[in-house]
């Protein structure tokens, strides 16, 4: 089985060259591409044709989210993961409602990297309890608007629920009595129920209320 | 419903013929002997002027009405006998006293001319002193001789009357005259004014007709009152007395108009009816000859003005539910009462010889417009109540208005500075974010890529890092302290797993500060992180408890402990739970520290 292609779009070549080093590092995933700026990206994205696309936000000829859009309306099976530098719910709860898959910390340690973008692979996405109380507040707030997105089930809600009270993927799994991977693909269904499309608007109401 | 009209209407002629028979019963104006003069009631009445033959005559005199035109008089001669007459003497000034005639004299004393009858103008409602020169009043007796004139279809009427000094006399005329004639002057005059007072309102407000209908009826009350109160005729006989007693019909027409306008009755009939029968019997009397002109009258508004009459009183009782209590009781007695003056004036008028003889009919207009006019100050003093209710409800809704409009005013503002604040923490947060935190981040991934740098510096500017991490969270998860809690966690438990410590995290609810706020999270937060930080460096432990609750937040190892007591010599530094206690109580927790072999715990209570 040959390794994951991945391609990386971001600006600061230190952060970059950490980028490159972690998936370097993880096994199973090969490096098939590093941009610079948007516009590289969206051709290399689309010229490689990698399975996972790692993107910062803050690109200097636009925003990475435009990337996260142009994975999701690719005609192959592809994840845009956002770098960040925090995990700030802000930033990554917008890049999730465009179609992103989770995000990568900047100054996360190599391992830790390399192990979000194989859970991210495996169905599952990194989430933190920031981003879980956002997304709470977003359904409650109704202001998720696609016709196709539907309410969370009730045991979605409560592992966001979870999430947001600083729990980790195993203990909720230990609580609920079910496996980390059946939490993690309901993390990645919740972000698929909160993806926005190109709803411009709801995305900057959504944006706005966890600063309010 | 017909019963029930039937019913009011007889009940309404009852209550109507009742009044009329009161006031007849008050007998009003009664002729009686007057203390110190002479009542004249027998005299002789001669067949000629020159009283050639005589036969005896008994007052009141009245003379049976008869259709003739022209004018009949009457012949009347008495004596009166002055027993203490001293000639030459200055006598007191006497006078002759006729409360009623009908309609003129001529008086010869002694065959002297004293007082000639002057046409047009009758006499029928005044009372008439003639007092009586000196010169006439000779010898011990004095020879009366009076020409009582009229018109043959009224008949001619004479009343007892007294002979007396002229300062008894004065009083008793005095007071007749200003019952009769002079109240009819003065409600003319009245009139005239309210008149013109309602024609000028009329002509300011033109659809109010009410004023209009109300000021015409006091134009029509001046043609009755002026015959009642001077006794002049103008135009002839015939139009004169078809006038004044039209003029009685036509107030009623005037008034049953006011009354539904006033009342908004769409009931419209009756005046039309009296319209028409006052145009036919107008008509009628022009062609009539002037010997029937009274009687046509008299009966041809007699049969139109009672029964309008009493369709406004029944109107009126019909729909008292449209006035006041108090509106209605005024309005209702009034039109009564002048129904009832009326129909003792008809009694006065229309026979031969009535058994009174005070005229009070031209009390009617009095009545009728006094009861007009309050009808109107009634109304005006409704429109002015319910114009202050109005004011008064509108000042309300706009205090109200105002005090919503503050408040909206006053959120709007906390809104704006809410809104101002975010934009500033934002702006604040992009630069820490991108900026500092950007920075700090790439001098990481340098020194690990190019492998420069110590230790630690690394450690620093990991420090940094994570600082400035909990800072964004502080400011951004500032109203749930479990996510703050949950983020300082995330972002620890890299360096944990380091040193092989794990959390054992157990969130039982949500606590809230007394002051909830980003400082004041950010100060829990320190505590906590300072917590875990000694746990990490000072504690030996592999396992540290979060414990959470509404009320508490504790943070727990199972190290080796330490003595508190002596914290502040070796490893232990004393400002690090000196600031943890600090940042305690400026968030209104209180801080409890025990520690022994078995680990630390740390409490914070909140209050």
């Amino acid at each position: 089985m040959s390794d994951t292609p991945v391609l990386i779009i971001e600006d600061r070549a230190d952060i970059a060259a950490r980028l490159v080093d972690a998936v370097g590092a993880t096994d199973g995933v090969t490096l098939v591409g590093h941009a610079m700026t948007l516009d590289q990206g969206l051709n290399m994205l689309f010229d490689l044709r990698p399975r996972v696309v790692l993107v910062d936000i803050g690109l200097p000829d636009g925003s990475g989210i435009e990337a996260v859009r142009a994975c999701v309306q690719a005609d192959w099976p592809v994840d845009a993961m956002v770098v960040s530098i925090f995990g700030d719910e802000t930033r990554v709860v917008e890049a999730i409602q465009a179609g992103a898959k989770g995000y990568i910390l900047k100054g996360g340690g190599l391992d830790q990297i390399g192990e979000d973008i194989l859970t991210v692979l495996e169905g599952g996405s990194p989430i933190s309890p920031s981003i879980a109380r956002h997304l709470l507040a977003i359904v409650k707030d109704g202001t998720v608007t696609t016709p196709e997105a539907s309410p969370l089930t009730e045991r979605e809600t409560e592992i966001l629920r979870a999430v947001a009270r600083g729990y980790k993927r195993q203990e909720i799994a230990g609580q609920l009595g079910i496996s980390a991977g059946t939490v993690g693909n309901h993390i990645t269904n919740i972000y698929r129920k909160l993806e926005v499309g190109t709803n411009m608007e709801a995305v900057a109401r959504a944006s706005k209320i966890g600063v309010l | 419903m017909n019963g029930r009209l039937v019913r009011v209407s007889f009940g309404m002629m009852a209550w109507v013929f009742g009044l009329a028979v009161l006031i007849y019963l008050l007998d009003t104006g009664r002729i009686r002997p007057i203390p110190g003069a002479q009542m004249i009631t027998e005299l002789s009445i001669c067949h000629t002027q020159d009283c050639s033959t005589v036969a005896p005559q008994h007052l009141p005199l009245f003379t049976p009405m008869a259709p003739n035109a022209g004018t009949q008089a009457r012949y009347l001669r008495f004596e009166v006998a002055q027993p203490n007459a001293r000639p030459n003497a200055p006598a007191e000034l006497r006078a002759l006293y006729l409360p009623k005639i009908s309609d003129n004299i001529d008086l010869w004393v002694n065959g002297q001319l004293v007082f000639a009858h002057s046409p047009p103008r009758r006499l029928w409602n005044t009372p008439l002193l003639i007092p009586l020169p000196e010169a006439t009043l000779q010898g011990e007796t004095l020879q009366f001789d009076i020409t009582l004139y009229g018109t043959p279809s009224e008949g001619l009427e004479l009343q007892p009357f007294y002979y007396a000094p002229l300062r008894v006399l004065a009083p008793y005329q005095s007071w007749r005259h200003f019952w009769g004639p002079g109240l009819a002057r003065f409600t003319l005059g009245l009139m005239i004014v309210l008149m013109a007072a309602l024609l000028v309102i009329w002509s300011f407000r033109r659809g109010e007709r009410e004023y209009l209908w109300l000021g015409l009826a006091c134009a029509t009350a001046t043609g009755f009152l002026a015959h009642y109160g001077y006794g002049y005729s103008f135009g002839g006989y015939k139009l004169w007395t078809a006038f004044w007693l039209t003029c009685v019909s036509i107030y009623v027409l005037l008034i049953l108009k006011f009354l539904q306008g006033f009342l908004q009755l769409p009931l419209r009939w009756p005046q039309i009816t009296h319209a028409v029968a006052l145009t036919g019997l107008g008509v009628v009397i022009l062609f009539s000859p002037s010997g029937y002109a009274f009687s046509l009258s008299i009966w041809g508004n007699l049969l139109i003005t009672v029964p309008s009459g009493f369709v406004v009183l029944i109107m009126l009782w019909l729909n008292r539910s449209l006035l006041t209590p108090l509106d209605f009781c005024v309005f209702f007695g009034c039109l009564s009462t002048a129904l009832g003056l009326g129909i003792y004036e008809v009694c006065l008028l229309y026979t031969s010889a009535p058994s009174r003889t005070m005229h009070l009919f031209q009390l009617m207009p009095l009545v009728m417009s006094l009861a007009c006019i309050w009808l109107i100050l009634s109304r005006l003093i409704h429109s002015l109540h319910g114009y202050e209710t109005l004011t008064a409800s509108l000042n309300d809704t706009i205090e109200l208005k105002s005090a919503e409009l503050e408040e909206s005013f006053a959120e709007l503002a906390e809104v704006k500075r809410r809104e101002a604040i975010a934009e500033e923490r934002d702006r604040i947060m992009l630069d820490l974010h991108d900026g500092i935190g950007g920075q700090l981040v790439s001098t990481l991934a340098y020194m690990e890529s190019n492998n420069t740098g110590d230790g630690k510096i690394r450690r620093a500017l990991e420090d940094a890092l994570r600082d400035l991490a909990l800072m964004l969270d502080s400011m951004e998860n500032h109203d749930s302290l479990v996510t703050l809690l949950g983020m300082l966690r995330t972002r620890l438990e890299g360096l944990l797993s380091e040193h092989g410590i794990a959390f054992d995290w157990q969130v039982h609810g949500e606590p809230v500060l007394p002051n909830p706020g980003p400082s004041q999270s950010l100060h829990l937060a320190r505590i906590v992180q300072e917590a875990i930080t000694n746990v990490i460096k000072h504690a030996g432990a592999d396992t540290i408890t979060i414990y959470v609750n509404e009320q508490e937040i504790r943070i727990s190892d199972n190290g080796k402990g330490f003595d508190p007591e002596q914290q502040a010599t070796c490893e232990h530094p004393a400002n690090g739970i000196a600031n943890m206690k600090r940042r305690s109580t400026s968030i209104g927790a209180e801080f409890n520290l025990t520690s022994d072999t078995t680990g630390t715990h740390i409490s914070l209570f909140l209050k």
